[in-house]
């Protein structure tokens, strides 16, 4: 075999290669927008668990989720501390059992803050799409579906993010679990159940309640 | 015989003279002109200090570009489109743009600070800090920590929390970003970008050295704006806010309103005198003026500098009262045999008419204004210019008529108690209701800026809220910048001691002095014993383990105070340092300034006061007004009392009689009541334009009142009455052309001037004719004959 024939067998693989990657990718991204598209609302709980350096031993949490397009987002914690975040109208509130105390602030009055709650609304409302802007995205597996989101390096999400991890329901409907690895090491694995999808999401939702307290 | 001297040389003179006015007005546009309004307001109350700083501050000279993007745009075509106009922006005058902020480089600099913060802390803050040491306040903060990073990206300020779990540097840090974000305006950080609340729009700001004084400068820097903004794709508009479009504007507007003045007064004035004289020799009587103010303002510029606005305006109105002169001496020359005895025979009365003007602009030199000066030395001028022009210029234009004969006065009889009784009801008009009205002492009003640099202001603030025109200043300025740094440090710690000081926003939070940096450091070191660290390291161990933290958790908050501290100097590239410097710091004329900010209260202005003592001058709008409205109404009252006394003087000197002399006074007395009414009735405010031109309004009523009562005493009335009319017509003519212009200073001058001088008028024919009949003893010259 020449040199000039073993150079174009590696083209046209190096060629089927990338079809076979990309092509697959598109294709879900272009899928994953249709059906995500139609979602209206979200409402799940969560099992999270947090790897952080400091800390002898990993975190587990569990709460619900709900999230209400176009820009209204409730992050509840039960265990092993009660605490709740509330987006909604562009104002945060938190909340925690500690402190007892209810903070409200604007949604962009801290920039780091602001991009954490930009990219929680992106990643559970499935707006993978305009997330394409800031990371690259590679399909980790087909069954279920796998989606690895890369930031790229001159994006702000780079300072702190180093990829995540999506995995996607089988009917494609929502995410089944997100793994968020920091750029510092530390890791989160966020796992949906129970999720309901479009269903009208109760208003108490959206005010820290009596039973957060 | 200086009439007989010129006579003799009529063309040589006539050619020289014409010559002069033709350079006049060639070299007219070179004459330099000063828009502010500084020179108008009352000396030593410190407020042209004041205006003075804020047009030289460096802020004073920045433009804003609010980019706003149309919502069928996409973000991305909208930041390129941003990004390209950016990129052309391109002008000697613009020494900075800000359009994003590098967040992560802002980190990197705010490493600095952290750094330097043992020379940072003052000993307030040390006593903050030992508190926290206690072993309940570290397990506080342990929990804290603890809670937070089960938040929803609690973990990304780890490295923070690792090197600050007690808050010591988050204090500082805090302080620095509360520093930075202290502009006023509502801004966003997104992405690094500056976004409004809405997230549709942008704004980029540019550092310019254009001072907004300078409206050449102005002109240049703005040009280059709109160069770079004019070729934006459809979806994305830009409105551009600054100083410099005040300057510009103003001079465009007042370029205009003069033109539209001088055409409109020229055609009046050629209208009139073509109407009343059917003579075209009768322009000349206008020439005259007009050729007198062009001399004068040459004159006066040479005397007291830059031309001011208020005397701009003014000369049309010059022209209008000086022209008086010219149609007493054309009546008398036209309607006699020998022109040089028609001169010499009105000369008196016309050279006493002058005399009372003058002493009302004579008047103004008590005000020691240089702006009010400057109007008295250019009004003067112009008079006499214009008196010399028409006694001894004039003559020698005009040809005599002894065809047309003067009326007698038993041809025109006095007014009856009709016409009286119609002034009766002006009178309860301009009296029920009386007038309340106040000065208005807001400068902004005397800005002729075009509605759409206002519109665009508005538009402005509805975006990105009011910025720093809410807030107060405190400007600490000495020669030596350590003296400013000290002082503003003390100042500073005084106004930390009270409640809500986190509303003071000053260079000192960030910065200090080289002593006071270095007083810092060494109490720092001694507080740090070895002693406290053990205890502290001991407390971290029992506390931490409660919440699962490792030994080392927080090894690189003690590594940083093991670290031996540096004496810190100002840092060599640190953008976010030398923001904050440029922000609050300026050098004028060699020497330095530090400028704090508060809000503008009484209670926030007192309390600054007593902390800075006498050292350092506090602008404050509100402060502004008060003095201004004060300190300028002071002035006036001063000119007002002048002007009355030395017209009253005059007429007593003419009249002698105190009947006399009272019936004179009305039209003037009416006048002012006109003027007082018609600004209640229009709104217009009462300020320093109002005010000036009031006061020539009383001058010019009394001489109507002085010219009817010598009318109706010596019996020609009905002479008296046409050149009272003519002259009145004239003055009309020179004040009603400003109510064509849009400047709102030369607007409130002409509509001050045609209310009282119309009700000055009216009330000198209705009235002092009526009344003359009760209060002049015995019969009038003209009834005797």
């Amino acid at each position: 075999m020449t040199v000039r024939s073993l150079l174009f067998l590696l083209l046209t693989i190096a060629g089927i290669l990338n079809a076979k990657t990309e092509k697959p990718v598109d294709e879900l991204m272009t899928r994953l927008g249709r059906e995500f598209a139609a979602i209206r609302t979200v409402q799940a709980r969560f099992v999270e668990k947090k790897q952080i350096r400091i800390l002898d031993q990993s975190m587990e949490l569990t709460g619900s989720l709900a999230v209400e397009k176009p820009e209204r987002l409730a992050w509840r914690i039960e265990k092993p501390l009660a605490c709740t975040l509330i987006l909604s109208d562009g104002k945060v509130r938190q909340w925690d059992e500690d402190s007892e105390d209810v903070q409200s602030f604007s949604s962009r009055s801290n920039p780091m803050f602001a991009m954490v709650l930009d990219q929680m609304q992106n990643w559970f409302s499935g707006n993978f799409v305009s997330l394409q802007d800031d990371y690259s995205v590679t399909l980790v597996s087909d069954n279920p579906p796998v989606l690895d989101f890369v930031p790229h390096k001159d994006s702000v999400n780079a300072n702190v993010i180093r990829r995540v991890q999506v995995t996607v329901r089988e009917d494609l409907r929502y995410v089944e679990s997100i793994r968020i690895d920091d750029a510092s090491g530390d890791s989160t694995v966020i796992t949906f159940i129970d999720t309901v999808l479009n269903e009208p999401v109760p208003p108490e939702t959206w005010r820290i309640q009596r039973n957060d307290r | 015989m200086t009439g007989k001297f010129l006579s003799r040389r009529r063309r040589l003179f006539l050619g020289g003279l014409a010559l002069l006015l033709i350079l006049a007005g060639v070299t007219l546009p070179l004459i330099p002109r000063d828009n502010s309004i500084e020179n108008m307001l009352p000396p030593g109350s410190g407020i042209q200090r004041m205006l003075s700083f804020l047009h030289e501050a460096r802020f004073a000279g920045q433009v804003a570009l609010s980019f706003h993007r149309d919502p069928e745009m996409p973000p991305s075509d909208f930041l390129a489109a941003v990004d390209r106009a950016v990129e052309k922006l391109d002008s000697p005058w613009i020494e900075q743009i800000t359009s994003r902020i590098d967040l992560h480089a802002a980190g990197e600099n705010m490493a600095f600070f952290q750094k330097n913060l043992p020379a940072l802390t003052t000993e307030t803050e040390l006593q903050t800090i030992q508190s926290r040491l206690e072993p309940e306040a570290v397990e506080q903060s342990l929990q804290k920590i603890y809670t937070d990073l089960l938040k929803p990206g609690g973990s990304i300020a780890l490295p923070l929390i690792q090197r600050d779990p007690l808050g010591i540097q988050q204090d500082f840090l805090a302080r620095l970003q509360q520093l930075a974000a202290s502009s006023g305006y509502q801004i966003e950080i997104r992405n690094g970008r500056l976004f409004s609340e809405d997230g549709n729009h942008l704004l980029v700001v540019l550092e310019t050295s254009a001072p907004v004084t300078d409206v050449s400068a102005s002109r240049q820097l703005l040009d280059a704006v709109h160069a770079a903004v004019n070729d934006l794709p459809p979806g994305v508009s830009v409105n551009i806010v600054s100083g410099h479009r005040h300057a510009v504007s103003n001079e465009e507007v007042l370029r205009r309103d003069v033109r539209r003045a001088v055409i409109a007064a020229s055609i009046g004035f050629i209208l009139l005198f073509a109407g009343c004289f059917r003579d075209l020799r009768a322009q000349f009587i206008f020439a005259v003026p007009l050729a007198s103010v062009l001399l004068s303002l040459h004159i006066c510029r040479w005397l007291t500098g830059p031309l001011s606005l208020v005397v701009l305006g003014f000369g049309v109105v010059i022209v209008g009262i000086a022209v008086d002169y010219g149609i007493h001496l054309y009546v008398a020359i036209r309607r006699a045999d020998d022109s040089d005895a028609a001169r010499r025979q009105v000369t008196r009365p016309v050279v006493l008419g002058a005399l009372t003007t003058l002493g009302v602009f004579a008047a103004f030199f008590a005000a020691q204004v240089p702006g009010y000066t400057q109007m008295a030395v250019f009004s003067i001028v112009s008079i006499l210019l214009s008196l010399l022009g028409a006694l001894y210029v004039l003559p020698m234009l005009i040809k005599t008529n002894p065809s047309r004969r003067p009326t007698t006065a038993a041809q025109t009889s006095r007014p009856g108690g009709g016409f009286f009784t119609l002034w009766i009801l002006l009178l309860v008009f301009l009296l029920i209701p009386f007038p309340k009205l106040s000065f208005d002492s807001d400068l902004r009003a005397l800005d002729g800026a075009e509605r759409v640099v206002w519109e665009s202001e508005e538009n402005f603030r509805a975006v990105w809220g009011e910025g720093a025109e809410s807030l107060a200043l405190l400007v600490i300025d000495d020669k030596n910048s350590e003296t400013v740094l000290n002082r503003n440090d003390e100042i500073f710690d005084a106004i930390q001691q009270q409640n809500d000081s986190e509303e003071f926003s000053s260079f000192s939070a960030v910065w200090k002095s080289r002593r006071h940096r270095e007083e810092n450091l060494e109490r720092w070191k001694r507080f740090w014993t070895d002693e406290r660290m053990d205890a502290l390291r001991a407390t971290f161990a029992e506390k931490g383990a409660l919440y699962g933290f490792k030994p080392d958790a927080f090894s690189p908050f003690f590594e940083w105070l093991e670290q031996p501290p540096d004496r810190p100097e100002k840092p060599e590239e640190n953008r976010l340092f030398d923001d904050l410097h440029r922000r609050f710091s300026q050098s004028l004329n060699g020497r330095h300034q530090l400028i704090s900010f508060f809000p503008d209260t009484p209670v926030w202005t007192e309390r600054v006061r007593e902390a800075a003592g006498s050292t350092g001058l506090l602008i404050s709008r509100r402060e502004m007004d008060r003095i201004l409205s004060e300190g300028t109404v002071q002035t006036v009252r001063r000119v007002a009392l002048f002007a009355v006394g030395l017209v009253v003087l005059f007429t007593a000197l003419l009249m002698r009689r105190a009947g006399d002399v009272i019936l004179a006074l009305i039209p003037a007395v009416v006048s002012v009541l006109a003027v007082l009414k018609v600004l209640d009735i229009t709104g217009l405010p009462v300020n320093i334009p109002t005010l000036i031109s009031g006061i020539v309004v009383i001058g010019l009523s009394i001489d109507y009142g002085i010219f009817l009562v010598f009318g109706c005493r010596r019996g020609t009335f009905g002479d008296v009455c046409t050149a009272v009319t003519l002259s009145t017509l004239t003055s009309l003519v020179g004040a009603g052309v400003l109510l064509l212009t849009q400047h709102p200073a030369l607007y409130s001058i002409g509509m001050t001037l045609v209310a009282g001088l119309t009700a000055g008028y009216v009330s000198a024919l209705c009235a002092v004719p009526f009344l003359s009949r009760f209060v002049l003893a015995g019969p009038t010259e003209g009834e005797a004959k």
